[in-house]
């Protein structure tokens, strides 16, 4: 059989998230997730081939919008996925700041003064 | 001390945290080319699907009143410090992909809406969403497509009928540093709103 179209992404999300189409974690599009410093290659063996990429992909810090381009999966199969894995503590989401903090303002704008 | 690790960000990444501003606009008014003139990685396409109504299937058959689509958005990155990303993410242009844009604003900085003086109208929706529908500061840019304005300010801020408050600018986006210039307009409009 030359093409398997069960294999279509547009398939995939559903058998992979088993139904589940939104996660319980409100997680940003621009919110940063990765492994931590606890990259475990026994636990990726075991993971469906989804999760598998997406655990892989996040060895390098990046953002949920970044893992969900990288990996070839839709943002809200991305966010079930990492859900799933935040749930078993095998990544880390890191500190987003709120975006009206005016710390987080006054470092922005000194990167982007830099800029122009 | 963490010598098991392969990661390259390893030492930096407890402390790292991100930021967002939206690039919004109507469909054809430079957003994407605002993206890549300043980021720091090509454009990244991302897809998300979502559900919209669709009156014209409502009408032929009565049985589906929903369908679902793919909507593509481009974003990029802009390393700001040490310690911190700054993410842009362009909306997608047309109307029936709006729903999407209430998860794309949420935890934003602000956002930069761009305008074309030549076609004010496809920027209509957007000023509309920024001022009656979400909650970030916005800021109106009209994008200097060839580096010429062929309007005065004050007509296109009577033209979108802009609240005072609004700040509006003329930008050729094609120019990272006319880009970092906008941005750095929506995050001092940002603080001053935060500040109250």
């Amino acid at each position: 059989m030359a093409r398997r179209p069960g294999l279509h992404w547009k398939v995939r999300p559903y058998m992979t998230a088993r139904g589940r189409t939104s996660s319980r974690n409100p997680l940003l599009i621009h919110t940063l997730v990765s492994t931590g410093n606890r990259y475990d290659p026994l636990l990726a063996a075991s993971l469906a081939p989804a999760s598998r990429t997406l655990y892989e992909q996040a060895r390098r810090m990046c953002s949920v919008a970044e893992l969900s381009a990288s990996c070839g999966l839709p943002l809200g199969l991305t966010r079930v996925l990492i859900g799933d894995l935040l749930k078993i503590g095998q990544l880390v989401v890191h500190d987003a700041r709120p975006s009206q903090d005016l710390a987080l303002l006054e470092r922005l704008r000194a990167g982007l003064v830099r800029l122009t | 001390m963490q010598a098991w690790s392969d990661s390259p960000d390893a030492v930096a990444t407890e402390s790292m945290t991100s930021a967002k501003i939206v690039i919004a606009g109507g469909f054809g008014v430079g957003k994407t080319t605002a993206v890549e003139a300043i980021s720091e990685i090509p454009a990244i396409r991302t897809e998300s699907w979502m559900t919209a109504a669709a009156a014209q299937i409502d009408r032929l058959d009565p049985g589906i009143d929903k369908v679902t689509t793919t909507v593509a958005m481009d974003f990029g990155r802009v390393t700001i410090d040490e310690a911190l990303v700054l993410y842009l993410f362009g909306t997608p242009g047309q109307p029936r992909f709006w729903p999407m844009w209430d998860d794309l604003v949420r935890g934003a900085v602000g956002a930069l809406v761009l305008v074309d003086t030549n076609h004010l109208e496809n920027s209509f929706a957007a000023v509309n969403y920024f001022e009656n529908d979400a909650d970030v500061p916005w800021i109106v840019c009209v994008n200097l497509f060839h580096g010429v304005a062929t309007h005065e300010l004050s007509e296109v801020r009577e033209a979108l009928t802009l609240p005072p408050h609004v700040p509006l600018i003329a930008a050729d986006i094609r120019s990272a540093r006319n880009v970092a210039q906008a941005l750095l307009t929506v995050v001092d409009h940002a603080a001053k709103q935060a500040v109250g």
